[in-house]
């Protein structure tokens, strides 16, 4: 009886640490952490304090996350989730986010601090309201914005093959939307997802 | 007599005979009709009310006209008032003037001239079969609110300084000299705007034709139409315009606008009464390319990632439609030259005609260039014969393209859907030899040895990536060279992206390290270089291994140039030729291989018999038995490029073995 009960306890011991769930997931807290650190470079801002951003991250990670830490089955079975190294730099990213924070700092910030320009809902840039601006300058913030959007486009997409995941560019583009519009400074524009123009 | 006299007079003083007498003489040379006619003369005051007043057929008609004179002044027959008041309505507006009149009835001669408070003086004299409207300061807008409701939206704000004249035989309103504006703005939308535009206009406006012809000459102020700025203190624009109003109000329409040096464009339409137009046709005439790049053109270019583009030559461009769009484009070249450096791309005294048509038979295509440039390869001197229709451009018959010393083969050339997102291209090409040496030399590479060779596969774009289906075989430094998964991004754009799988195989050894001036190394070389990706011109990505096969009949040599220069990739200096060993010129060697995991400027390197602190990069295979032994399994890209490309490597400074 106790070799039996023995033998027991070491199957379900074996059973127990045999199942291992490997979820591969897109890791969507390390890209925006990712994000938030390129939008942070660019837009040339200092680090958030960290009580904030432990804020952010328990809202972010969601009813799910928190249901599969509460779940009983996942104490005793371990989860392993695939390891997200988020590639932050590669020669195409560096040479666009030098681009882009060189364009913030020499003129998009003052259009995003005038509203003209606002950040869209789909990763861009926009003119909001130019009317302020002689034509000659509508028509540079025009270049402004063009140029701007060509960056960000390009820059999504080398983030999403610089991590081998040229599939995960939509989401990268989501992350970055987030932290264009949460890292906006009070004042500028920004459209929300209902595509309505509003001041932060 | 056009046509007859009606005067219809409510009587009320005796003297108003003898005035309607005057005016059926007058109507000799035009159509009058004059109702409810008034005269009250007083001692103090002369007064004159007219219910309606039309001239010239239907096309003017004046009500309400009223006419004080605040002097005892006679009023027949002769009359005389020095300041007048006059008032009449005009299609609903109400005008007021003062009014200085001279008339001889019986003479049948007079003169009025009659001054607004909005800047108009209108002078009419018996001499003359035309009113003079002089306009001082003069707001357009005030003037013309009686035309057509339909040009209501293109009417812009500007004042108006000059003469003009209403010819009361045909209804036409003149200008003789040219009169000047300024102010003109005008605001469609936040993308079509013109500000304080000046200079000079003309115009005959036909009312009983209903034709308008107009002509301005824009020296100052500014436009913006979309992407388009113009400055027109920098750029004086001339334009000038025919409209004919036909039935149903539509509009004929025959336009021209021109830069005196630079270009001159015609357009002729319909206009139909929402304003879009019908069977347009346009023709434009770039004369000077230079000139139009410079003030006009390259900042549009910039807007779409190409500023900074160079421009001469001459161009002349001709679009036709029977509908609304555009189904036909003809394009003449004339010594036309293209450069933009930052993308590569360039055409030099280019000639030639394109034609482009929606659908049905087009005529074919010719051009011929000096040199063309597309993603820094130069094609020299040639033609190209093609058909362009609708979405698909096909090459007619065989082509040679000439690339350095070699050339580009193309059999069948068929691009579809070109103005789709999605491109694919039929394709037969071979390269025939091209000497690397050339190619790297202009692509600032390391220079190489060799020459490249093969077929060239179809390709399919889809959005900014340009994907070969197939892979891409050719014969260079010796051996055989497969690159496959090719596919281009952003090729023309930001940040261009080249990405392959490469695979070659008996490339000779002493070929390639002549090309890097590194030493010499015989033998064969294979490899391998996976999801290599280059961007900017610049190796971003690779997973790489290279290493040497024996070949019968080959042998495997180092000189001890290279083995130093290998070793002084790892910073280590005359290896050999600071040792005893110098004696020997070469050594042999069993396997030679490296390998590299390039990623994010970090290159994992590694070679034979890898272990965790250390790898074999060169296995000796006689006597002196030479191994060159890796230590470092990660190091920086830039820097190690750096060092190879730098392999002139002096060997007077003493240093230490190993790598």
């Amino acid at each position: 009886m106790k070799k039996w009960s023995q033998s027991m306890l070491l199957f379900s011991f074996v059973l127990v640490t045999a199942c291992v769930t490997i979820n591969v997931y897109f890791p969507a807290a390390e890209v925006e952490s990712a994000a938030e650190k390129i939008v942070k470079d660019v837009l040339n801002e200092e680090p958030v304090n960290p009580e904030d951003d432990q804020t952010i991250l328990i809202r972010d990670r969601g009813v799910r996350y928190w249901a599969q830490q509460l779940n009983p089955i996942n104490w005793v079975i371990p989860t392993a989730h695939a390891q997200a190294d988020i590639t932050l730099s590669s020669p195409a990213i560096n040479e666009l986010t030098a681009k882009m924070k060189n364009r913030f700092n020499q003129s998009l910030k003052t259009h995003l601090d005038n509203n003209v320009v606002g950040f869209t809902n789909s990763g861009l840039v926009e003119i909001v309201d130019a009317s302020q601006l002689g034509l000659k300058d509508r028509q540079t913030v025009k270049k402004v914005v063009a140029d701007e959007n060509r960056d960000r486009a390009a820059l999504y997409r080398e983030m999403a093959i610089a991590n081998d995941h040229p599939e995960w560019e939509e989401q990268i583009r989501d992350a970055f939307v987030k932290q264009w519009i949460q890292q906006a400074k009070p004042g500028w524009s920004y459209q929300n997802q209902s595509g309505q123009w509003v001041t932060k | 007599m056009a046509g007859y006299l009606q005067a219809l007079c409510q009587i009320k003083a005796p003297l108003l005979i003898l005035l309607v007498c005057i005016v059926t003489f007058r109507a000799d040379a035009a159509d009058w009709q004059v109702s409810g006619l008034t005269v009250n003369s007083q001692e103090q005051a002369v007064e004159l009310h007219i219910d309606q007043l039309s001239l010239t057929a239907e096309q003017l008609t004046f009500s309400d006209i009223n006419y004080a004179c605040n002097h005892a002044v006679k009023v027949f027959p002769e009359h005389g008032c020095a300041q007048a008041h006059l008032q009449f309505s005009w299609q609903g507006q109400t005008y007021r003037a003062m009014v200085s009149s001279q008339v001889n009835f019986t003479q049948k001669q007079w003169t009025f001239t009659a001054s607004t408070n909005q800047g108009i003086q209108i002078s009419w004299s018996s001499d003359n079969n035309h009113i003079q409207i002089d306009l001082q300061q003069m707001q357009l807008a005030e003037l013309l609110k009686q035309l057509p409701g339909s040009f209501m939206p293109v009417l812009p704000e500007v004042i108006l300084t000059g003469t003009f004249y209403f010819d009361l035989t045909d209804g036409r309103l003149y200008t003789q000299d040219m009169i000047s504006f300024s102010e003109l703005s005008y605001e469609h939308s936040a993308d079509v705007i013109a500000a304080m535009l000046r200079g000079t206009a003309g115009f005959t406006w036909n009312i009983n034709d209903k034709e308008i012809e107009y002509s301005l000459n824009v020296t100052g102020g500014e436009a913006l139409v979309n992407a388009l700025y113009v400055d027109f203190s920098q750029y004086a624009i001339s334009h000038s315009a025919d409209v004919q109003v036909l039935e149903n109000q539509t509009y004929l329409v025959h336009a021209e606008l021109a830069h005196q040096a630079s270009f001159t464009a015609v357009a002729d339409f319909e206009l139909d009464s929402n304003l879009e137009w019908q069977q347009p046709q346009l023709q434009m005439d770039l004369k000077d390319a230079e000139m139009f790049n410079k003030k006009i053109l390259s900042s549009v270019l910039g807007i779409y990632g190409f500023g900074n583009t160079e421009m001469a030559g001459g161009v002349v461009i001709e679009l036709h439609s029977d509908q609304t769009v555009f189904d036909q484009l003809q394009v003449t070249f004339n010594e036309f030259y293209l450069l933009n450096e930052a993308r590569k791309l360039g055409v030099d005294a280019l000639h030639g005609v394109l034609n482009w048509q929606s659908a049905g038979a087009v005529e074919p295509s010719e051009i011929v260039w000096d040199e063309l440039v597309l993603a820094g390869l130069p094609i020299s001197n040639s033609q190209a014969s093609f058909e362009f229709v609708g979405e698909r451009l096909s090459l007619l018959g065989p082509h040679r393209f000439p690339i350095f010393d070699g050339a580009i083969e193309m059999h069948t050339f068929q691009l579809n859907n070109l103005f789709a997102d999605e491109l694919d291209l039929v394709l037969e090409a071979d390269i025939v030899p091209i000497s690397l040496k050339l190619i790297t030399e202009k692509l600032n590479w390391p220079i190489m040895a060799g020459q490249i060779s093969g077929a060239i596969p179809g390709m399919v774009k889809q959005g900014s990536v340009i994907q070969f289906q197939g892979a891409l075989d050719l014969q260079v430094f010796g051996g055989d060279m497969r690159i496959d998964e090719l596919s281009m991004e952003r090729l023309f754009g930001v940040a261009p992206v080249i990405a392959a799988d490469i695979e070659f195989d008996g490339f000779d050894l002493s070929l390639l390290t002549q090309t890097f001036g590194f030493g010499l190394i015989t033998g064969r070389l294979s490899g391998e270089i996976d999801d290599l990706r280059i961007t900017n011109w610049k190796t971003d990505r690779m997973d790489a291994q290279i290493y040497t096969q024996e070949a019968p009949g080959v042998e495997q040599i180092i000189s001890q140039r290279a083995i130093d220069n290998i070793s002084s990739l790892g910073g280590i200096k005359g290896a050999i030729s600071k040792s005893f060993l110098r004696f020997f010129d070469d050594f042999k060697y069993k396997k030679i291989k490296l390998s590299c995991k390039l990623h994010n400027s970090v290159c994992e390197i590694g070679g034979l018999k890898n272990q965790q602190q250390q790898f074999v990069i060169v296995e000796g295979g006689g006597i002196p038995k030479i191994n060159i032994v890796g230590y470092v399994r990660s190091i920086n890209w830039e820097e190690f490029i750096e060092r190879l490309l730098n392999a002139n490597y002096d060997s007077s400074d003493a240093g230490s073995t190993g790598t």
